[in-house]
């Protein structure tokens, strides 16, 4: 076949194009990028959470522990269950084991009750960053709160600066531990261990710079709230459906 | 393994547990069975507490001590 310089002119024009707008080879090929490919700055990640489809399975506690080796009678995540009797102050609430199994059936109808799954809020303004003596916890840039066990002296200041009770000093390594928001997972495309296996859906992992997760369109749709918003930790994990009762 | 019914949109490690390694490799790997009668009373136990419109019973009266999956298909629950 003979190559005529229009032939030439044509591809070489196209090369040019691809050259000029930074096109990878993933692009133009149309390959799968490689899990290297995560880059942090593309990502701020966050939970949202739906009360009203909680069912107080314990599947997420049970989830958590399996994949984060968490200590037994600790928890990363864990689900509480409010009963909120009319003429009562404060509310009943109890997460017998963390709820780890579940929870024993509550039968009375003439209070208002419903679970509600906690876990660190991963705060964009978070407390027990600012009170880390030696910048062991840290928000990366992809917006999870992560502490560097290489740093952290177990002081235990971020355990009590916690205003939602989610850190713990891990019994063997005399270090603070908390949820990751599962980072191993999440930084190669898989959802949180809790998320895989929610079985409602009620939990919902989001990244909330990606412009094509779901979160946008049900945030505009839907009215949520944080845990404890007088804190001004800018949460991130938001619930549906939330009653003013919940601490 | 189930694309309808009810439990369409439930992982199946939600049930089975881990599965790593038999994603990995499904043939020398195979699932345990999960113990149903703790397993579907676990989520369908009735609890006032639980959302109005998700389907649960007293089990004790509903199935009077027979295994769930002698009437229900845990992969394709049609209710």
């Amino acid at each position: 076949m003979e190559i005529t310089r229009r032939d030439l002119f044509n591809v070489g024009g196209k090369l040019l194009v691809l050259a000029s707008v930074g096109a990878t080879l993933e692009q133009i090929t149309g390959a799968a990028p490689a899990s290297d490919a995560y880059k942090m700055a593309d990502h701020w990640w966050g939970m949202l959470i739906d009360i009203d489809k909680c069912i107080g399975c314990g599947n997420c506690v049970r989830a958590c522990s399996n994949e984060n080796s968490v200590p037994q009678g600790y928890f990363r995540t864990w689900v509480e269950r409010y009963q909120v009797e009319e003429g009562k102050a404060t509310p009943t609430v109890e997460s017998p084991n963390g709820a780890i199994d579940g929870f024993k059936p509550q039968k009375r109808a003439d209070v208002k009750s419903f679970f509600v799954p906690k876990l660190c809020n991963q705060c964009a303004d978070s407390p027990c960053v600012q009170v880390c003596p030696v910048g062991a916890t840290f928000v990366s840039p992809d917006g999870v709160v992560l502490v560097d066990k290489e740093y952290c002296l177990g002081c235990r200041y971020c355990v009590q600066a916690c205003p939602y009770g989610c850190r713990y000093l891990h019994p063997e390594t005399d270090t603070v531990d908390k949820c990751t928001l599962c980072y191993h997972r999440i930084t190669k495309g898989l959802t949180t261990a809790c998320c895989e296996n929610c079985p409602t859906g009620a939990r919902q992992l989001v990244d909330f710079k990606n412009p094509k997760d779901p979160v946008h369109e049900f945030l505009r749709h839907n009215k949520v709230q944080v845990l404890k918003p007088y804190m001004a930790t800018q949460a991130k994990v938001y619930y549906k459906d939330l009653d003013g009762s919940v601490r | 393994m189930h694309d309808a019914g009810r439990h369409a949109t439930v992982a199946c490690e939600a049930c089975h547990g881990p599965l790593a390694k038999h994603a990995d490799d499904p043939g020398a790997n195979v699932p345990k069975l999960p113990q149903v009668g703790d397993l579907c009373r676990r989520c369908h136990e009735k609890d006032a507490a639980k959302p109005q419109g998700f389907p649960q019973v007293v089990t004790a009266e509903h199935s009077g001590g027979v295994p769930c999956d002698s009437c229900h298909q845990p992969h394709n629950p049609h209710l």
